[in-house]
């Protein structure tokens, strides 16, 4: 099958791909780009596990057909930490143990960043709504939405 | 595994329509692809279609939202997300606004796309009962010529929509919700998230300057295998005083004339007795004031 090359912003910085066009932009992270913080929890957009941002938005990358993602910018949870400097959302997230398992953290940590882009300052309910498409088996979501809270006053420097 | 398929990816509309005019019974045409790609998936793949389509590249043409005159020019690309966000529907159309932010969860409605939730033709598509309610005409371009069709004629059935393979959906026309009307959506799931409707409701209902009903649309949503309105229930209710008894005739008329089309069904137990409770609930809400 032909491939394409696919052109787009990864983490800030720009990446190319060659794929074939009937791959998914999860596969592509994961296999071609071995970015595995991503993860596949159902393949059809039900759980959340799989979200990284594209163009600022939380989206599900098992969803998005890889060819689909040229000159866009596309943030994985990798993007968030630089050397060993985590992103305070990250930080917050393991103080309030709002990582058990860790299968759906990644996910539910793009989709508060896309909150976060628009809504600094969210309510619970606001955040409660945003991860609403992220399932979590573990934590019963409070110490997730504690963990956003709390990451917001190290932010406020 | 999503089959092997040749992808393109047109700059116009044009470039568009030449392609479906050559190749499209052989095209799978793509918008946000949250519908699509899950049957590309897991679908049985029996279909000889060799292409992709992607339109994404057409979003400055076709995600657009402008009003003229009472009627709101909504380009197919527009995302469920932008629907339920843009400062005009929430003004005009507020119930579409409401049905697109109830729809799957927020990274669907980020890249899912209105064309395609309309195209798709779940008969439980959430803004499907909001867009018939509000008399929506689907406009669908070739490359010589646009039409214009009632969104109720043009899905005839679950799934299938009144679209020859050369042409593709642009837009669509919605009547905005007048001065003196109110509008009400209501949308009943398993959960709050993440779940296709049981059952939706949209009603839209204007009052004269003496309080008797002048128009109103009830359009059941997630029970007919095509949405649309009851038009016997509203029949009985224009001119009259919007009176609690009317309103308890009018959902009793909602309940006989779904199971004249659809029959007694094992989940009529159920669904018969919601569906005139919210019947009942939205033309109370529209009455007493609702979303404008």
């Amino acid at each position: 099958m032909k491939k394409h090359q696919v052109n787009f912003t990864l983490n800030g910085e720009p990446c190319t791909v060659e794929i074939a066009p009937n791959r998914t932009l999860l596969s592509v992270l994961r296999e071609d780009l071995n970015l595995t913080g991503s993860k596949c929890g159902c393949g059809v957009g039900e759980c959340g596990a799989c979200t990284v941002l594209m163009n600022g938005m939380a989206v599900n990358s098992c969803l998005i057909l890889a060819p689909q993602i040229e000159n866009s910018n596309i943030v994985t949870i990798e993007g968030l930490s630089s050397e060993k400097i985590l992103d305070p959302l990250q930080s917050a997230f393991m103080e309030t143990g709002a990582v058990q398992c860790g299968y759906c953290t990644a996910g539910m940590i793009m989709s508060i960043k896309g909150l976060l882009n628009k809504t600094p300052d969210p309510s619970d309910e606001q955040i409660r709504e945003t991860i609403s498409g992220n399932l979590c088996r573990c934590t019963g979501y409070e110490q997730i939405v504690e963990a956003v809270h709390k990451s917001l006053k190290y932010s406020a420097v | 595994m999503i089959p092997e398929l040749e992808y393109f990816s047109p700059k116009s509309i044009k470039e568009t329509c030449e392609f479906l005019k050559e190749n499209g019974s052989k095209t799978f045409i793509l918008a946000g692809g949250t519908d699509l790609l899950v049957d590309l998936r897991f679908g049985d793949n029996k279909s000889d279609k060799k292409f992709i389509l992607n339109l994404m590249n057409l979003k400055s043409d076709l995600g657009q939202i402008e009003y003229n005159d009472g009627i709101l020019k909504i380009g197919s690309l527009v995302t469920h997300t932008e629907l339920s966000e843009s400062p005009i529907i929430l003004e005009k159309a507020l119930i579409l606004a409401k049905s697109a932010l109830v729809l799957g969860s927020t990274q669907l409605r980020n890249i899912g796309t209105i064309g395609g939730n309309v195209v798709n033709a779940s008969p439980a598509g959430d803004n499907l009962p909001s867009l018939v309610a509000l008399g929506t005409k689907v406009i669908v371009t070739n490359l010589d010529s646009e039409r214009k069709i009632d969104l109720e004629d043009f899905v005839l059935g679950p799934n299938i929509v009144d679209l020859k393979h050369d042409e593709f959906v642009t837009g669509f026309e919605v009547e905005a919700i007048k001065k003196n009307a109110r509008g009400s959506f209501i949308k009943i799931g398993r959960r709050k998230s993440l779940a296709i409707a049981r059952l939706n409701m949209a009603v839209v209902l204007e009052k004269d300057e003496d309080g008797y009903i002048k128009d109103v649309r009830i359009c059941p949503g997630a029970i007919l295998p095509v949405t649309k309105r009851i038009r016997k229930a509203e029949d009985i209710m224009i001119g009259e005083k919007p009176t609690a008894e009317l309103i308890d005739k009018a959902a009793s008329v909602v309940a006989d004339e779904v199971i004249k089309i659809t029959g007694i069904r094992s989940s009529s137990e159920y669904k018969i007795p919601v569906l005139e409770s919210l019947t009942k609930r939205a033309l109370n809400e529209v009455i007493l004031g609702g979303s404008e």
